[in-house]
């Protein structure tokens, strides 16, 4: 379905209602032009964001949940004597923007206090090192895969589940995404991708205790480079080695981490310490310590807009219009730095890495990372697996939490979907899940070995973005419980 | 304050769309219509932090062909826009249901409705004009400014607005406007490495009510800001919380979300069915334990979509169920969910009024309302006089539970002593832990009605993709025994 008049039918599908480049661009030109402004001290932004999706989610081997929506929207920002104000707007019409672009100049207007808002990028953020910025991907095929041929695709992978006994849950969205920046002073980005994001969980019984349950998943630009039925497999396989849990004590155990285990470690890592916001609050473990060693010498972990290892759908520019760059955050375990926006860049004195945010269900004010890369090491899995005498094999991690005490990345969460026993390097059975009490810091610093094979990881919170980790192990992670009953 | 004013075709449109559903042939089918308006306002130390506002309108439609679904959805309020989607819903139902048509979905019986509801107000937060929402949130944030150690000094309004017209093809016709506001605030301190905060009402938004700009007002930001930035700066040289097992007394901010974690979303059917595995998981409360004990005799848990202030509070749920009492846990027993009308045919049980969406753009998925702890019979200062030995714990930090939502952990802002009855020496990084039903069981006290009130939350995640809605629990404070506190055995 599209606002503007595309779409409908059986033959509904993400390809069909987006603006493309060039009316973007008019669009969001026209709601911030100078000579229309109501202020004239006003600088104006609008980003357009959004896109159509075909969502479709199961469980318990049926679909549940089929679905088109076209949801794009934009998002205005005026500045006015370094303050700022946001409105955000579903109504695309020229009337409904200058409503948005109209009352974000109020708020900006109402706004009191330090001025510390140095205005919206100018032109020459929009500068691009061709080389470093992985282009947008549109997939044709991928935009033309309607909801009836997913569900078709889907019942053919749950009569495979039936044959193994188990359950399947999960989705397979597909989607064509739009993201553009245009502002007051003549800059103007368009960037477009398609999308495909498949997850799969087997179960071999209904949901609830005693059921033993698996994770696979991937996500890319081409429908063509997500094999859902392979994905399935590998969920249909891990479930039946998770049957028949065996408790187990906590305490401290070595663990070989998938990269879905690492990647929301990662992701709390960037939220508590990577952010211009937890720098500036003194909130972050890096602050002050720049320069010093703060993790194990095995970890570096960067922003890098350029990785080209199967990242979902990278964005070269962030929320503000300006080109992403590299941000290297602990390099070889040493604290480095953190992303910055126009806003705290101005404030740290420094430039924009790039790093504006906006568009999400909470409210902003801090520059986040994107797309997040822990560096590789030279290990096959097999090879991490052989280095563990006793200890966990670790697929996923749930319900992650990093408040308990930031300033030592403290965290708290616990296995799902297949935790597993290693004994003399082999995966000898299933355990339950148990929950790590740890800092990520100090248990970076056990590291055992890094794998060399690199899985993109969506982020939940955003489309434009995935997290690059490989397998880790650890040695050690401090579990505090168990899950039983 | 508001923007220029929507459009009120809403519920033209919406029987537009429904009469397109019937031309269609679909067995059921709805349209929704909704604008969604918020704004956040956030002072922090002499700078204004946030400043936006939100005006999202679109429809759905929901189409039942064959015994499956199709959905569809777009911005653009016209009725052609809303024939193109129930077209679209309506094939997407028929592909689903010719290619997987394994389990035909069946629909609780809900009589049809017709009205409107209005949420009480005394003054509509988006008519407030900005400068004087500002010049409260300023003052709040001087106020907390009461030592240089106060690194961070936040002050946070918050007001939320839908107005949406839903119609279904069984006849009911109904229109609501609800209204939501709140806010708070937060110290971060911080000195020689160490940072600590403390917040009130709690953190993230503060506290919601349903209702106007007069809650934030009753909140008394403003007086209450120099005890919490005391407060923030007595942690930094806190000793930390000693581990161990003991008695501990909960303050009703930290119980809200103990019930929202551990009761809340481990009664939404939907996850005792397994149909939210593919982002928050299940529940040990699947429909064969029903009758099975939850907690001790004492505890009352329910779901109320009436409660006066409650911010799950409505006339109507997003697929038109009337707002309604149901227990979830009756002396200590689980009795039931919350659902909707296709999760309770499921188990034969009647809907509770507890699906809703949080965007025109997303379908409907079973949601808490306001989900309660009925009070008990103590006076909180009897309650701390009768604790011999214990903690009290205050205003949640850290919260982490399984897919099941048995194993929780929760890490608190502060805690107190408690020795021979009265309150004693101040902890840092409290943290608590346990398994859901033994914890409850565990309960032996719960304050009564006049320490009883209602805790709003904005950001409830669920669902996939992810949708954020806002949700109240009416709890008072109360004690449980034998609880394991720190983290490491």
């Amino acid at each position: 379905m599209s606002g503007d008049g595309g779409g409908g039918g059986g033959g509904a599908s993400a390809g069909t209602g987006a603006l493309g480049e060039a009316r973007a661009l008019d669009l969001l030109a026209e709601a911030t032009r100078p000579d229309a402004l109501e202020d004239p001290r006003a600088e104006v932004q609008a980003v357009l964001h959004g896109g159509t999706r075909t969502l479709t989610r199961f469980a318990n081997s049926t679909i549940i949940q089929n679905m088109v929506v076209d949801d794009r929207k934009v998002i205005v920002r005026a500045v006015v004597d370094g303050r700022s104000g946001t409105v955000d707007t579903t109504d695309l019409t020229r009337e409904g923007l200058a409503r948005a672009r109209r009352r974000a100049i109020e708020l900006a207007t109402a706004a009191r206090g330090a001025a510390k808002h140095p205005g919206v990028a100018a032109p020459a953020a929009a500068a691009v090192d061709a080389a470093a910025v992985v282009p947008g991907t549109v997939d044709a095929p991928t935009l033309a895969l309607t909801p009836a041929e997913k569900a078709e695709r889907l019942a053919g992978v749950f009569r495979r589940a039936d044959a193994d006994h188990v359950l399947l849950a999960g989705r397979f969205n597909t989607g064509h995404l739009e993201f553009a920046v245009a502002n007051s002073r003549g800059l103007g980005r368009y960037h477009d991708a398609s999308i495909v994001d498949a997850k799969a969980f087997a179960l071999d019984g209904p949901a609830g205790p005693g059921t033993a349950s698996s994770y696979a998943g991937a996500v890319a630009v081409r429908a063509a480079d997500v094999d859902v039925e392979g994905i399935a497999d590998v969920a249909i396989r891990k479930c039946l080695m998770a049957k028949n849990p065996q408790p187990i004590e906590p305490g401290a155990h070595d663990v070989l981490l998938e990269p879905e285990a690492v990647v929301e470690l990662l992701e709390w890592l960037s939220s508590i310490g990577f952010t211009s916001r937890s720098f500036e609050e003194e909130t972050s473990f890096q602050y002050g310590r720049i320069g010093e060693r703060v993790t194990g010498a095995a970890v570096t972990v960067a922003d890098d807009p350029a990785c080209r290892h199967g990242v979902g759908v990278p964005s070269p520019f962030d929320w503000e219009g300006v080109t992403r760059r590299p941000v290297t955050f602990l390099d070889e375990g040493v604290a480095r730095g953190v992303v910055y926006d126009l806003r705290a860049a101005a404030v740290a004195g420094c430039a924009s890495t790039g790093h504006a945010v906006g568009g999400g269900p909470f409210p902003e004010g801090t520059a986040a990372p994107a797309h997040v890369v822990l560096a590789p090491g030279d290990a096959t899995r097999e090879e991490l697996l052989g280095r563990i005498e006793r200890g966990l094999w670790v697929t996923r991690f749930h319900y992650v939490n990093g408040m308990l005490d930031p300033r030592r990345a403290v965290m708290t969460g616990l296995t799902r979907d297949g935790t597993f026993r290693v004994a003399d390097g082999r995966v000898v059975g299933a355990v339950t899940n148990l929950r790590f009490t740890d800092s990520v810091l100090e248990a970076f610093a056990r590291i055992g070995g890094i794998g060399r094979e690199l899985r993109a990881v969506p982020t939940w919170w955003s489309e434009l973005g995935a997290f690059v980790a490989p397998p880790v192990l650890v040695r050690g992670l401090v579990f505090t419980g168990r899950q039983r009953e | 304050m508001a923007m220029e004013p929507l459009d009120p075709r809403r519920r033209e449109l919406a029987r537009a769309g429904v009469q397109a559903l019937g031309k269609a042939g679909v067995r059921f089918g709805d349209v929704r219509v909704l604008c969604r308006e918020r704004q956040w306002l956030q002072v922090k130390g002499d700078e204004v932090d946030v400043a936006t506002q939100t005006l999202d309108q679109g429809f759905a439609v929901r189409a039942l062909v064959d015994g499956a679904w199709g959905f569809a959805g777009a911005p653009e309020l016209s009725e052609a826009a809303i024939a193109r989607a129930v077209d679209a819903a309506a094939s997407i139902a028929r592909g689903s249901a010719a290619a997987d048509g394994r389990a035909p979905v069946s629909l609780a019986p809900v009589a049809p409705q017709h009205g409107t509801y209005r949420t009480p107000r005394v003054r509509d937060p988006f008519d407030v004009p900005d400068a004087e929402k500002l010049d409260l949130l300023f003052r709040a944030a001087a106020a907390l400014r009461t030592d240089p150690r106060i690194k961070v000094a936040r002050a946070t309004a918050v007001s939320l607005r839908l107005r949406s017209a839903l119609c279904n093809t069984e006849g009911t016709d109904i229109e609501q406007e609800t209204l939501v506001c709140g806010g708070g605030l937060g110290a971060i301190a911080t000195a020689d490495g160490e940072v600590q905060r403390r917040t009130y009402p709690k953190d993230m938004e503060g506290d919601i009510h349903a209702g106007g700009w007069e809650h934030l007002e009753s909140l008394d930001l403003v007086a209450n800001a120099p005890r919490v930035a005391d407060e923030a700066i007595a942690l930094l040289s806190a000793p930390t919380c000693p581990a161990g097992t003991f008695r501990v007394v909960i303050d009703g901010a930290q119980m809200s979300l103990q019930i929202h974690e551990s009761c809340g979303h481990p009664t939404e059917l939907d996850r005792a069915l397994g149909d939210e595995i593919s982002l928050a998981g299940a529940s040990f409360l699947t429909p064969q334990r029903v009758g099975l004990r939850y907690g001790s005799p004492l505890v009352n848990l329910y779901a109320d979509s009436t409660t006066p202030g409650g911010p799950g509070t409505f006339g109507w749920d997003d697929e038109g169920t009337p707002a309604g009492r149901h227990d979830l846990v009756k002396d200590g027993v689980f009795v039931g969910y919350l659902g909707s009308r296709e999760t309770s045919a499921r188990i034969g049980a009647p809907t509770a009024a507890a699906f809703r969406a949080d965007s025109w753009s997303r379908l409907p998925i079973v949601r808490m309302v306001n989900v309660h702890l009925a009070p008990g019979d103590w006076r909180f200062e009897d309650l701390v006089a009768d604790t011999d030995d214990g903690l009290l714990m205050s205003v949640n930090k850290s919260w982490s539970i399984d897919e099941l939502r048995l194993n929780f952990q929760f890490g608190c802002e502060a805690a107190w002593e408690i020795k021979k009855g009265k309150r004693g020496r101040l902890f840092k990084n409290p943290v608590y832990t346990g398994i859901t039903p033994q914890f409850w069981g565990a309960c032996d006290a719960i304050c009564g009605a006049d320490d009883w009130r209602v805790w709003g939350w904005m950001f409830c995640g669920k669902g996939d993709p992810m949708q954020i809605i806002h949700v109240g629990h009416g709890t008072s404070p109360a004690r449980f025994n034998d609880v394991q506190v720190g983290a490491r055995r």
